[in-house]
């Protein structure tokens, strides 16, 4: 039984190469993972004649368990082709489906990075035979308990994984955690201790949590302290072997619910019924425009893949304000600038407006032609959301700075700044629409969108720079040779002129392209359903 | 075509050597269909025959390759916005704006079509009722059930007040009591004089349900006209046979007679 499994993880890796894109992710996975496992082997392994080895192999050996542990509920690795659920109408026990599915999960990439980095253990620590005994089972130990530490998350999970409010979780959870390096740089850069005594003190935090045992007992091996890592190894086992008991139980109620718990709809909240169009701008026109601009909104509001960008361009600026403070001397007028920046990561949803409605869109192109209301409602609705966004995030960096001197000349570019982005947002999102990935995996990969689509995602970011850059040098060259008054005025006129002219140009050059190609249009948004 | 102003005079829909293929495979090979006006009109045919690409074509969602589709009149492809205020349609794969509340999509389609806020909120109103939706009006399309979705976009496709609907597979994994809901409406919508043209695989509901036929296979129109003629006494299924051909004889499975063991 185990045999058959092993070949069926086998063939499904096989299978997953032999589809371009699959290959291509696949190589990026292993390129990714060998090189964190690498990583993790030469640090280890490099530790040999140091005297904090020890403390190394500790936070090594924790971090893999902990990533294990945690990544999995984030969606990442996240082994759906043994998904047990698929399982469950073979005559199987549970001990046959446990151990199997456990054999399968050990191949894999992840599993074998894990093993190479772990193994750097072995040769950095190892110092005579017991301890290369000790280490050695200490490796295959914490190997076994992240894989059976992340599976049995996994299944108990499962039912709030599968829930609306599970998924939307996790989607937002996934785009914040790609601004945490910057976070982290930041934090680093404002700490300056020396990396080694960041690793020492880690490591005497962490050595006695359950995470961390594994390279505990390495570490004492290593030490000497032969009876603590007899422990600690006899620790690991039995936490494995619980987790293994957990999981069986887990695994045999995920085998028989149902599928998609069927919980009745409710409305949210009682009173009157609102309308589409908040009630908060009630200048939205009640026609074509403003029901796409309410239907944008709402969605910035309820959808987590507009709601994590909102969420960072509080972060964008944050990160960009304490950097500028930590270094040198405060310049009011630059970092007050600095605040419109919080707009980007808004922005960035404007490359592709149709595709973010994805095959709905047909709702529109049913109801007859007529685009230019629709790129209008969607712009309407982006600057909605990215005036206030910059307003605040401009009045944060005035009040650090005490630059409100230059606070109107922020606000008073911010509209020719939109304008040049939605300018060419407008023109992307009709000649390059992709269809957005499917959004029950807050990290599937849509096929056949490959390389082009991302290519053509930096030239337009490349042609937002450009065409802003005469506005950044205009403001700056005014403001450093004229009176200020005099340079905001000026720098404003002129800047929002050239902002409107882009946009109008951008949006009618967009309109031109999508009128009679509505259809391809729609075509292009969908996703390719599986199968 | 002889007629050449749009009116009464045209069939509710008309169809005329409508072609479209996927790379090599042809989805729909220059296929022509006339609708008679207030007619019960169903397509059946197996899975792939071509059924929810005409339609997709016919409402103006999909480019043909070739051919042209008239509806009362009006050429779809040339008068898109004269044709689309005409019709309404629930398609197949049920798309939806689903972070929207189940009233607030309907306003959205309703003023996509620019309809006055007034009569959205009525028509929405007594739409929800007639189909059973009055409690989950306020919830998020996203946690609608399969049927509940259903019966919100066929909703969606009658605010408008078209004059032609097209249905694609409007019964498919239906509940009995939203399957009787959504009839009760369609029956209401062509008693009024509107013509719907829908497609299913059900033999059972076109025969219950349709005055006209047309009997799709591999892309073709096999047969088209009144149910009364093609069936001739018989059942829609046996007729069905009869056009399109008996299927291959079934060999083996003998172990299945005795597989209680």
């Amino acid at each position: 039984m185990v045999g058959t499994f092993v070949r069926l993880k086998l063939r499904l890796l096989r299978n997953g190469l032999h589809v371009g894109q699959g290959a291509v992710l696949f190589a990026i996975g292993a390129v990714g993972a060998g090189v964190l496992g690498l990583g993790g082997f030469v640090t280890l392994a490099a530790a040999r004649d140091n005297a904090t080895g020890p403390d190394f192999a500790i936070v090594v050996f924790a971090v893999a368990t902990l990533g294990w542990t945690v990544l999995p509920i984030l969606g990442f690795g996240n082994d759906e082709t043994l998904d047990p659920q698929r399982l469950a109408t073979l005559p199987l026990s549970r001990r046959q489906v446990v151990i199997g599915v456990l054999a399968a999960s050990m191949l894999g990439v992840a599993p074998a990075a894990t093993l190479v980095a772990l193994s750097g253990a072995f040769v950095g620590l190892a110092n005579n035979v017991p301890s290369a005994v000790l280490i050695a089972i200490a490796v295959v130990e914490t190997l076994v308990l992240c894989v059976v530490a992340s599976r049995t998350l996994v299944a108990l999970l499962v039912p709030v994984l599968r829930s609306r409010r599970g998924r939307d979780f996790t989607i937002l959870a996934v785009t914040l955690l790609g601004l945490t390096p910057p976070l982290l740089e930041m934090f680093a850069a404002r700490g300056g201790h020396d990396f080694q005594q960041v690793v020492v003190e880690t490591a005497h935090r962490v050595r006695l949590t359950p995470f961390a045992w594994g390279g505990t007992a390495a570490a004492d091996a290593a030490r000497g302290h032969y009876s603590g890592a007899v422990v600690l190894l006899a620790a690991v086992a039995a936490l494995t072997g619980a987790l293994l008991w957990i999981w069986s139980r887990a695994l045999e109620r995920a085998l028989t619910s149902s599928d998609a718990p069927a919980t009745a709809p409710r409305a949210t909240r009682a009173g009157p019924p609102a309308g589409l169009i908040p009630r908060a701008l009630p200048f939205l026109p009640r026609n074509r425009v403003g029901a796409v601009a309410a239907k944008d909104l709402r969605y910035f509001a309820r959808d987590p893949r507009r709601r994590a960008p909102l969420i960072g361009a509080l972060i964008v600026p944050a990160v960009a304000l304490f950097a500028t403070l930590s270094h040198g001397p405060s310049r009011p007028a630059s970092t007050t600038l600095l605040g419109l920046v919080a707009v980007l990561p808004a922005a960035g949803l404007t490359l592709n407006q149709f595709g973010l409605d994805g095959a709905a869109l047909w709702s529109s192109v049913a109801a007859g032609n007529d685009p230019r209301s629709d790129l209008i409602g969607k712009n309407l609705a982006s600057a909605l959301v990215m005036v206030p966004l910059a307003t605040v995030a401009a009045c944060v960096c005035a009040a650090f700075t005490h630059g409100w001197a230059y606070l109107p000349l922020t606000l008073g570019l911010a509209p020719a700044i939109f304008g040049v982005l939605l300018g060419v947002g407008d023109v992307m999102s009709v000649r390059v629409p992709y269809a957005m990935p499917d959004r029950r995996n807050p990290l599937a990969f849509n096929p056949g969108q490959g390389c082009a689509t991302l290519l053509a995602g930096f030239g337009a970011l490349a042609v937002q720079a450009a065409l802003l850059a005469p506005i950044g040098v205009l403001a700056f060259a005014l403001v450093a040779t004229t009176p200020l008054p005099l340079a905001t005025v000026t720098t404003v006129v002129i800047a929002n002129v050239y902002g409107a002219t882009i946009w109008v140009s951008g949006r009618n050059i967009a309109w031109r392209t999508v009128w009679w190609r509505l259809p391809e249009l729609l075509e292009a948004v969908s996703p390719r359903r599986a199968g | 075509m002889t007629i050449t102003e749009p009116g009464e005079a045209w069939p509710a829909l008309a169809v005329r050597g409508l072609a479209k293929a996927f790379g090599p495979k042809i989805a729909v090979a220059e296929i022509n269909v006339d609708v008679p006006r207030g007619s019960f009109f169903g397509i059946v045919g197996p899975n792939g025959a071509g059924k929810t690409t005409t339609l997709r074509m016919a409402t103006g969602l999909l480019r043909p390759d070739r051919g042209q589709i008239w509806v009362d009149g009006i050429d779809v492809w040339a008068d898109p916005i004269a044709a689309k205020a005409r019709i309404g349609v629930l398609p197949e794969d049920l798309a939806l704006f689903e972070r929207l509340r189940g009233r607030e999509l309907l306003e959205f389609h309703g003023l996509l079509r620019n309809m006055p806020t007034d009569v959205i909120a009525s028509r929405s109103g007594e739409l929800l009722d007639l189909l059973g939706l009055s409690d989950a009006a306020d919830a998020l399309v996203v946690d609608y059930s399969h049927g509940m979705r259903k019966k919100l976009v066929l909703a969606a496709a009658l605010l408008h007040g078209p004059r032609l609907l097209f249905l694609d597979e409007p019964f498919e994994a239906i509940d009995p009591v939203s399957a009787r809901a959504i009839r009760s409406v369609l029956e209401h919508f062509t008693s009024g004089g509107g013509t719907i043209v829908f497609s299913s695989h059900v033999m059972e509901l076109v025969e219950r349900m349709c005055d006209h036929v047309a009997v799709m296979v591999s892309g073709r129109i096999a047969w088209a006209g009144p149910l009364d003629v093609l069936r001739a006494g018989g059942t829609l299924e046996d007729a069905f046979v009869a056009v399109v051909g008996e299927p291959v004889e079934r060999q083996g499975l003998s172990w299945l007679e005795h597989s209680s063991d």
